[in-house]
């Protein structure tokens, strides 16, 4: 039973991939998107938060932080979405989801955790895999490049 | 202009989790998530809203419809890591799952529905990023 709420999670974050696309399709401005999908989440958590029991003690470092990360996954969100109308939504997604090798990295600095031999060919991987990825733009836009310069 | 941007997703959008770890690590209670999360998303919304009200641009109805669509599905997701983990399944399975699945959905899509091309060092690119993406998870 488990396993399959995995596979659900898969298809949900997956389908948010291909309605973001979608969307770009339809010529939704990237900026009004980003700011409709972070206004629902936010509602959703105010009114979960207002239920919660009184006298739970929240130390104002939490809000600090929460502010921080959070403009940095609105601008990563409207990243993503201007980046899939120049791009590809599949390289793009994937950047999304190799990003989290930084926080690895960062754990390892500030939580002096443990390197392992899984966590350094995992971060190899990812960099190899950015290169490759980089390469083929760079491919593309080349081959795209002469045709745009003789249709002018 | 495509690498910028993808520079720019590759620093934020790996960090922007990295608050909950920072909690847990100072031991505060579960409960403190909510509050968080209110603030995570708020402080998202107004660093984008605000220039675009200074503008004086608003959001349409069909930025509402598909945002509304990216948020419902975005909780989706969360909602079913957490059955998944609260029901037993280990982190290390339930995470390259979930984020590893969505990859090849986003693929398959952007394939079949958007008739998205690509050369080989792209493809490898993209089969090393999987196997990286689940490397990174179960690690």
């Amino acid at each position: 039973m488990g396993l399959l709420f995995c596979f659900l999670g898969a298809i949900s974050f997956g389908l948010l991939g291909t309605a973001l696309k979608a969307a770009e399709r339809r010529k939704a401005d990237a900026a009004g998107l980003v700011i409709a999908a972070y206004a629902w989440p936010a509602l959703l958590m105010l009114c979960r938060t207002l239920l919660l029991e009184p006298g739970v003690h929240v130390p104002a470092k939490v809000f600090v932080i929460a502010v921080i990360f959070g403009v940095c996954a609105a601008v990563a969100s409207l990243a993503f979405q201007v980046s899939i109308g120049i791009g590809k939504v599949t390289v793009g997604w994937l950047m999304m989801n190799l990003s989290a090798g930084v926080p690895v990295i960062v754990s390892v600095w500030m939580y002096r955790e443990k390197v392992t031999v899984l966590k350094v060919a995992a971060l190899a991987l990812v960099l190899i895999s950015i290169g490759f990825l980089f390469w083929g733009q760079v491919l593309e836009r080349r081959a795209t490049a002469p045709k745009t310069a003789q249709g002018r | 202009m495509w690498f910028l941007l993808i520079l720019v997703i590759l620093l934020t959008n790996g960090m922007s989790a990295f608050g909950l770890k920072m909690i847990a690590a100072w031991g505060l209670p579960e409960s403190v998530k909510y509050p968080y999360l209110t603030a995570w998303y708020a402080g998202g919304l107004a660093v984008i809203a605000l220039p675009m009200l200074l503008k004086g641009m608003r959001v349409g109805r069909t930025e509402f419809v598909w945002g509304g669509v990216a948020g419902a599905l975005s909780i989706g997701g969360q909602v079913a890591m957490a059955v998944a983990l609260a029901s037993g399944v280990p982190g290390h399975v339930v995470f390259p799952i979930a984020i590893g699945g969505s990859i090849f959905v986003v693929a398959l899509a952007g394939r079949v529905l958007f008739g998205e091309r690509m050369n080989p060092p792209t493809v490898i690119g993209l089969i090393l990023g999987f196997v990286a993406v689940v490397l990174v998870g179960v690690s």
